[in-house]
Order: C-alpha cells, then structure tokens, then sequence
C-alpha cells in the first residue's frame, strides 16, 4: 500500500482523471472530496462489504424450497 | 441448452435467454452469465437467478414491489446508459432474498437491488442509499393485518 502525507486542501491525482482532496481534518475524522468520471463507483468500504456478505447469503444453498413454500403457502391463509 | 443445478434440478434454457452482468455481483464479480428461473407460480413469487458457469450458484430473488408499497429509487445515467435502457417497461427490478426456515425472518436486500434491461438481457447489482433497508423483514406481520 502507497501512504502519503496530505495537509488539508492538498490532493493527490489518480491516473489521470480521479482527484481525491482532503477537505478538512478534525479529532479523528477527515473530509474527503472525491472528484471522478461518472462511471466510476465510489462507496464507502463497509456498506461493499455488507453487500457482499448479503449476497453470500442470498444463494440458494441449505434452505429447503419445498418447505419454505409450503410454509409461505400456509402464511397466507 | 441444459443445465443440471442441485436445487432446481435440470434447466433447460436458450442462449437468447442469458444475461449479462458484465462486472458480476458484489462478491461474485467473476460470474457474469445468468439465466433467470421463473417458476410461473403466482402463489410463491420468488425467481431464482442461476449462473450458466455454476451450476451450484444460484441468488433467490423476488420483486420489491409486491412487498413494499412505496420502494422507489432513480436509476442514474450511468446505470442506463451501461444497460442500454431506452424504455422503462424493459427494466425489471428485483431484490436478493435471504430465505429463512423461520420464515418471518427472511429477508430483501433493497440497498442494493438488481436492474435487469429485458430488451437487451444485461444486468447490474447497484448501490442506493443507505437509507433503504439492507435486511428488511419482508414477510413480518404488519400492524393492519
């Protein structure tokens, strides 16, 4: 991993068209402008991670079709 | 062509039918070939979108919409643009379902749902807001009820 040192108001340029400037540092937290083409996804790493979690748990795996359909049958009676 | 898939047993399915999701799911970005089983059963709603490179892989799906009476979002240009959308009734939205055997417990996915261009059969799993629930509890009693 690349680690800079950045003071506030200063940016560093990614390839040629991503700039990411620290807008403000304060008790711990710091303020990031984010300037990139449009096509370019930027998330915060957790919710990613979330996502991809869920989706792991969204495959068809040990739950038994049969049973949860006839229990989601039964629910709607 | 078939399929052979240890949950929905064998597939038959055409290559006119295959979807693309060019950067994959999240997690899954090297699988980019589905094909989205429908069990035509109006009583149990649910589809399940199963990897052509896979046979074991498969997402259960469902559409929001029938849960949820106010789920809306603006799909960006970026989004449109990828999936080529030029009509909205060729957009088909569906969440990832998370079954579980205590049924209520099951839950949508709907931070980050999945577009689907049925003209053009390419898809893509975006992120909203985190305003919208990532686990929302779809088959809970409501309080109307």
């Amino acid at each position: 991993m690349l680690v800079l040192t950045r003071k506030d108001d200063e940016s560093i340029i990614i390839g040629k068209d991503i700039e990411i400037k620290i807008i403000k540092t304060e008790n711990g937290k710091v303020k990031i402008g984010i300037e990139a083409p449009k096509n370019i996804e930027i998330n915060r790493k957790e919710i990613f991670e979330q996502i991809e979690k869920e989706n792991k748990e969204a495959i068809n795996k040990q739950v038994d079709i049969k049973k949860i359909k006839e229990m989601y049958m039964k629910k709607d009676k | 062509m078939k399929l052979n898939t240890p949950y929905l047993g064998e597939i038959e399915y055409n290559l006119e039918e295959i979807i693309i999701f060019e950067n994959g799911l999240y997690g899954f970005e090297e699988k980019q070939e589905f094909i989205l089983v429908n069990l035509e059963d109006p009583d149990f709603p649910f589809n399940w979108l199963q990897s052509i490179d896979d046979e074991n892989l498969s997402f259960v799906l469902t559409s929001p919409f029938l849960f949820i009476n106010d789920y809306e979002f603006d799909l960006s240009d970026n989004v449109t643009n990828e999936l080529e959308i030029k009509n909205h009734e060729d957009v088909l939205i569906l969440s990832t379902v998370v079954l579980n055997e205590e049924l209520e417990e099951s839950t949508i996915n709907l931070q980050a749902p999945i577009v689907i261009n049925r003209n053009t059969n390419k898809g893509k799993q975006i992120i909203l807001d985190d305003k919208f629930e990532l686990k929302y509890k779809f088959l809970q009693k409501k309080e109307s009820n």
